[in-house]
């Protein structure tokens, strides 16, 4: 099943506004808003969408705003669709609407949707790096920095889950083609679609019943230097860092999470492994070992012979 | 006061008027605590969520749910009584912040620095 991976996220709020300050700091285009409802984009259409509590028609749940309302994911055509339709009303309600959207449950009580996927092409500049024994990979007189070249928001990258049955969310996900890259061992499965080579665009933790919901979700950046770029800026306009920034071993993105008033924390990510089914996933126990090859905290700016930072 | 180190976080009416507010007063570059006023008490709790120990609001004194009746952790959305400091919804369910003891007097509040050191 050809799916490609996120296309939005959509969540219920109580502040509106704060959410709408936080995501446009974050970096994501505003396309829509009012009074109830907005939407931010990042550069090839992928999005997160807020609603207030009280705007009709978003899936049930009874996890109390702000929370995760709904994750749709992009798929290549109609035909797959299709499929999806096929294998998930074998069990369960698949609901279709008018635009051909399909809605459904999954065993956790996540609300899904599949639509065909309007991600517009991306054209982002390479991140090109100068090793000494390798050919350089940026020309002569072309520097590596431009203070002035903003870091945005490429496309939606992973959303991670609290789920109660690690195994049987895992076996869920891999009846729509989704394949394990990697795993920590006794906390959940690193999850790719069939038509992302991506390493996980969905990853799972295992915890008891009363912690549910969504534990995080992350847009793409550019490269290792925009995620610290991004989030230094993110961090002096006064928003709360949660982890990092650091890197991840599985996977090996870049991170850096940010509290948010979304409900869940916020993360920039970059530079994620690539992998096809010729992999074989890894698994190893949780720890601060496992988890990062490095951690640092953000801090204000200063240098050696000015001034003293200003405090936060 | 029976308080080794006295540190007064601000006046009761400026609390009145903040509704809540975040305090460092270690100079450690984050809010170490919050304080707030529920039913005519003030509280004041360690700013770190007992589910991971990390700060809680989303940017400065940003602690209170959209409604405001509850303390809140933006990191995953737990929710605290504000009078008690327990955790009623979310991954630290049945567990407690901890609270800071205050001191009022002529108006104004105070902790104890040591206290908070301790903690
Ligand atoms: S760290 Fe506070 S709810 Fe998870
Ligand atoms: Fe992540």
């Amino acid at each position: 099943m050809n799916i490609i991976g996120l296309e939005t996220l959509v969540f219920s709020v109580e502040e509106l506004e704060a959410c709408c300050a936080f995501l446009s700091d974050y970096g994501l285009h505003c396309v829509s808003q009012s009074a109830s409802s907005a939407r931010f984009e990042a550069e090839d259409g992928t999005a997160v969408e807020i609603h207030t509590d009280d705007v009709a028609g978003l899936p049930k749940t009874d996890i109390p705003s702000p929370a995760l309302r709904e994750t749709v994911y992009g798929v290549v055509s109609a035909s797959v669709l299709d499929e999806i339709r096929q294998e998930l009303s074998k069990d369960r309600e698949v609901l279709c609407d008018e635009d051909g959207t399909l809605h459904c449950v999954d065993d956790e009580g996540f609300a899904l949707a599949f639509k065909v996927s309007s991600r517009r092409p991306l054209q982002a500049r390479p991140d090109l790096t100068n090793t000494p024994g390798h050919a350089p990979q940026r020309p002569v007189n072309q520097p590596g920095v431009d203070p002035q070249r903003p870091a945005k928001p490429l496309t939606l990258s992973h959303v991670v889950y609290f789920v109660n049955n690690a195994a049987k969310a895992e076996a869920f996900y891999e009846r729509l083609g989704f394949r394990t890259s990697d795993r920590f061992e006794g906390v959940g499965p690193f999850m790719r679609p069939a038509g992302s080579d991506d390493h996980h665009c969905l990853f799972m933790i295992e915890t008891p019943p009363f912690v549910r919901g969504c534990e995080h979700f992350t847009f793409h950046l550019g490269s290792g230097t925009e995620v610290l770029q991004a989030g230094t800026q993110l961090a002096s306009k006064g928003w709360n860092s949660f982890w990092g920034p650091g890197r991840h071993i599985f996977g090996s993105n870049w991170f850096w999470y940010f509290n948010s008033p979304l409900g869940c924390h916020i993360e920039y990510d970059a530079d994620m492994d690539k992998h096809d089914d010729e992999w074989a996933a890894r698994q190893a126990p949780l720890s601060a070992d496992t988890s990062q090859l490095f951690l640092f905290t953000g801090t204000a700016k200063w240098v050696p012979g000015g001034p003293p930072p200003k405090s936060a | 006061m029976a308080i080794q180190r006295p540190f007064r976080l601000c006046s009761l009416a400026e609390l009145q008027a903040r509704e809540v507010a975040g305090f460092d007063p270690l100079a450690r570059g984050r809010d170490a605590l919050l304080a707030l006023i529920s039913d005519e008490q003030v509280h004041a709790y360690l700013n770190r969520c007992p589910h991971e120990p990390v700060a809680m609001e989303y940017r400065k004194d940003k602690f209170l749910s959209g409604k405001r009746q509850h303390i809140m952790c933006f990191a995953h959305g737990a929710r605290f009584e504000k009078d008690t400091g327990l955790c009623i919804h979310g991954p630290c369910l049945g567990k407690s912040l901890q609270r800071i003891t205050t001191h009022i007097q002529d108006g104004d509040i105070y902790i104890d620095l040591e206290e908070l050191i301790q903690a």
